[in-house]
């Protein structure tokens, strides 16, 4: 084959048009297929015209110089409008000799298209990086629907997402016509969704509203195109959480990328999304953190690495008084006490490798100075990598705690002090202490044991009050109960308490109410009072003896002055008489008026004798000093008497009737004999002269006292008359017809002097009893 | 007040009797004496006597210290006497004793005159008399 063979051969193989041309532009040769485009034939570029004519074959042109000058192959581009679509060509100039180049024009609109789609797709991506980038959360959402509306060109795009209960569409962004729009909700039901799920890419060309009459969005637009995918969370492509998708109300026309579009904003959308949920998540807990650091009434603070404040809490700076700026940037430790440093200090092997620590005592100094007891409790927080983020420290104001717990402390001390002193008090009392309630012993002390003679508190406890209550006090003690439960006063009253032995003792028993574990009960307070009482018996006793012997001083007293009354009238009445008689005799010296003068004062000097010798009786008698007492027996003395007064005896012709039965008497010899004597001798003398005297005589004991009685058948005593007068001393000495004498005046005071007593009983001419209580029989003297 | 007639002295001291009669005559006043021992003895004549002025004295000599009744005693029953008869009665406490009590009870009486201490001088006896 010949070059010029080849060359015709390969022409016709060429399909695209080759041009031969020369330096000024001149077309010199053109081949064109048949089938090449008909554009480029329409240009009729065969006859020598000039590329140069041809406007938009300008970069052609200089492609031709550039090629001829460098001898190097050169490229150029033109386009051509043709039935309303722009044809895109790419021509290669190659050098062909030193003045002419060969030219072919490719027809390059496809490529030229796939080009654009690709710089439109790079665009598109860089316009997502670009407009994401600087946004977050909902805003970059919109951005991707902004973004996603662009590059498909779409009316409507929009970010769904199931709600948790599954039957709801949520839109977190929706883009319509280059805006953003309100987001909405919609029921899944009706939706295109469950499409989108099924085939992972759904695309409706038209007919969208007819499609899904019930679509919500399909109630106010007539939307006709829709593409969409589902969005999954990375780690969940079981499930999707939504789905990404556009509207067209024109017909869609459709493109590959569509798919490839719709998934890179899918999967940026997922990614967003995702992150925005974990950030809520953050922020949630963030967020309860913050509140409870801020507000919990503890102290919150956070410290890095090496414990210098970093954070700290509203509550931590409200309370210690501190501003943040004090705290923030100091090392925690500054904020302790020296002796809690080195607390912390010791602590801290332990906290660094735990990561945490919990109710440290600690003592925390406050702005002001004072003192805070806290529990410090801290925990370092480390990120899912496992560094260090910070140290959560709180503390915990226990300062009032500690305050109560102290006081606390202090007063449980003083109430075991009061109990212990309250319990040695109770024990080492003075006096019995009794504590009952509802009439059951609780409790008594040592000195009640000891008082009522028992072994053990355990005669009494737990055994009824009332059964150490003697008989006879039974009621008062029941009437002093009842009081202190009544009035809620003290009470105290006298009783008699029955030892455990049966022994009975006389106590004063003073009753309180108290509060004994917790019960109304009555605590009683005694001690023995039977020495006291016995005291008081006998001062009773002795009280009664000296009223008898004050009674009997007066008595005495009485017969004293009496006496001394009569002894002055009786004494003086005679020395008168001689005075006035010494007159007489001056007046008249006649022998007549001597011999009547010396007549009387003989008489009167007689008187004075017989008086002065009657007083000394009485004296001697009635107040003799020697008052010793013997055992006297009533025979012998009465032996004696009788004895003595024999004659007077016959003369009267006097019978005795004798009954001692009380034998003898502890009593004073001469008393007795006097005594005795008188009332013999007073019944020999007034006897009745026509009878016979009979005298009976009689003694004996009662209760303790002793009696004689002298009883005898004489001329007796008008009592209603006489009697007041009978033992008095208002007579005269002198032996007188009726007079009595000085007698029963002496018997009654020597009666009396010894506590004794005498009355009379008698009647006029029937006789006379005298009856002598000698008193209380004494065993051993007790007079003085 | 006339003349005195008739003086009742009633002491039971024999001697004093005696004493006052032999002052009586030595001062030449014409009256009678009555004596009396006790008071019971000068009551009952009172008593029996008690509407016949004539046998009753002018003047009484009263003694405390008497046997069966005394000065006092007397005194009480002699209250119950008419005060007709009384008046015209002078009645003078005459004893021995000196014992204040008895001075008293004689100022407090008023049946009694004046209380006149033994021995009873002349100068006495004429007041008493006057």
């Amino acid at each position: 084959m010949t070059p010029i063979d080849t060359k015709q051969g390969l022409l016709k193989i060429v399909k695209d048009p080759i041009l031969r041309i020369d330096w000024s532009g001149r077309v010199l040769e053109c081949h064109c297929h048949p089938s090449s485009d008909p554009a480029i034939l329409e240009l009729d570029l065969y006859n020598n015209r000039n590329i140069k004519d041809f406007e938009f074959l300008g970069e052609v042109y200089k492609a031709v110089r550039d090629c001829i000058e460098s001898q190097e192959s050169q490229s150029a581009y033109f386009s051509l409008g043709r039935l309303g679509s722009r044809t895109h060509y790419e021509v290669l100039v190659e050098p062909n000799d030193t003045d002419e180049v060969l030219a072919i024009i490719k027809e390059i609109t496809k490529k030229r298209q796939r080009e654009n789609e690709l710089i439109e797709y790079y665009d598109l991506l860089q316009n997502i990086y670009e407009a994401t980038s600087s946004w977050t959360g909902t805003d970059y959402l919109d951005q991707l629907t902004l973004q996603l509306s662009k590059a498909l060109k779409a009316d409507y795009t929009a970010i769904c997402l199931i709600d948790d209960r599954q039957d709801l569409l949520e839109t977190v962004s929706v883009n319509f016509i280059g805006g953003k729009i309100e987001n909405v909700e919609w029921e899944i039901e009706g939706s295109p969704f469950e499409e989108v799920v099924t085939h992972s890419y759904f695309e409706i060309g038209h007919g969208f509203k007819n499609k899904f009459p019930h679509f919500e969005l399909n109630q106010y637009h007539v939307f006709n195109g829709f593409v969409g995918i589902p969005l999954y969370y990375n780690e969940l492509y079981s499930k999707p959480i939504g789905f990404i998708f556009a509207l067209y109300e024109r017909p869609l026309a459709s493109s590959t990328h569509t798919e490839k579009i719709l998934q890179i904003f899918s999967t940026r959308a997922a990614a967003e999304l995702q992150r925005i949920e974990y950030q809520k998540k953050i922020e949630d807990s963030e967020n309860r953190f913050k509140a409870l650091y801020n507000n919990t009434p503890a102290y919150f603070s956070s410290t890095n690495k090496s414990g210098v404040v970093i954070e700290v809490g509203d509550y931590f700076l409200e309370k210690t008084g501190y501003a943040r700026k004090d705290v923030i940037g100091r090392r925690a430790m500054h904020f302790l006490t020296s002796r809690s440093r080195k607390d912390a200090v010791k602590m801290l092997p332990d906290f660094l490798q735990n990561g945490y620590c919990k109710d440290v005592a600690l003592q925390f100094i406050k702005k002001n100075g004072d003192i805070m007891e806290v529990m410090f409790s801290a925990t370092t927080i480390r990120d899912e990598h496992g560094r260090f983020v910070k140290n959560i420290m709180s503390l915990n104001d226990v300062t009032l705690l500690r305050q109560v717990e102290r006081d606390l402390r202090l007063s449980e001390e003083r109430v075991i002090e009061e109990a212990n002193r309250f319990q040695l008090l109770f024990d080492n009392s003075p006096v019995g202490i009794i504590i009952h309630s509802n009439g059951v012993i609780k409790h008594v002390n040592t000195e009640t044991v000891r008082l009522a003679r028992g072994n053990s508190i355990y005669d009494f406890v737990g055994k009824q009050a009332m059964s150490f209550v003697h008989p006879e006090s039974k009621e008062i003690a029941q009437a002093r109960v009842d009081k202190i439960y009544k009035t809620k006063k003290a009470h105290r009253n006298e009783q008699k308490f029955l030892c455990v032995d049966g022994s009975v003792i006389e106590v004063e028993a003073m009753g309180t109410l108290i509060d004994y574990q917790g019960e109304e009960s009555v605590q009683i307070a005694f001690y023995d009072i039977s020495d006291r009482k016995e005291a008081e018996r006998h001062i009773l006793v002795r009280d009664q003896e000296l009223e008898v012997l004050n009674e009997n001083l007066a008595r005495q007293n009485n017969q004293l002055e009496e006496f001394a009354h009569i002894a002055s009238h009786n004494l003086r009445a005679p020395i008168t008489n001689m005075l006035s008689l010494i007159k007489i005799r001056e007046a008249d010296p006649s022998e007549a008026t001597q011999a009547f003068v010396w007549e009387n004062v003989g008489k009167t000097v007689r008187n004075l004798d017989e008086t002065i010798i009657e007083l000394n009786d009485v004296v001697k008698t009635s107040w003799e000093l020697d008052k010793q007492r013997k055992i006297l027996h009533f025979e012998e003395v009465l032996e004696k008497i009788l004895n003595s007064i024999v004659d007077q005896i016959a003369k009267a012709d006097a019978e005795f009737v004798v009954n001692f039965d009380m034998p003898s008497i502890f009593y004073p010899k001469i008393y007795l004999e006097s005594i005795l004597q008188n009332l013999v001798t007073n019944a020999i003398k007034y006897r009745r002269s026509n009878e016979k005297a009979l005298i009976k005589l009689r003694s004996w004991e009662q209760n303790g006292r002793g009696y004689l009685s002298i009883e005898d058948n004489g001329l007796g005593i008008d009592l209603e008359k006489h009697g007041d007068k009978l033992f008095g001393l208002r007579k005269t000495f002198h032996a007188h017809q009726d007079a009595r004498g000085v007698g029963l005046f002496i018997t009654r005071a020597q009666i009396e002097s010894l506590g004794g007593l005498i009355s009379v009983e008698s009647k006029e001419g029937k006789g006379t009893k005298f009856i002598v209580d000698f008193g209380t029989l004494k065993l051993i003297s007790t007079d003085h | 007040m006339g003349k005195i007639r008739k003086v009742a002295v009633i002491d039971d001291d024999q001697v004093f009797q005696l004493i006052i009669k032999k002052q009586i005559e030595m001062k030449n006043f014409e009256c009678e004496i009555l004596s009396f021992f006790n008071g019971q003895e000068a009551y009952d004549f009172f008593k029996e006597n008690v509407d016949q002025a004539d046998v009753l004295p002018d003047l009484v000599m009263l003694d405390v210290n008497m046997p069966v009744k005394n000065g006092w005693d007397f005194l009480q029953d002699y209250q119950t006497l008419p005060s007709e008869m009384r008046s015209k009665i002078k009645l003078y406490m005459v004893t021995s004793s000196v014992i204040q009590s008895d001075i008293d009870k004689a100022n407090d009486n008023e049946n009694i005159i004046s209380f006149v201490s033994k021995p009873i001088t002349n100068e006495k006896l004429e007041e008493v008399f006057s």
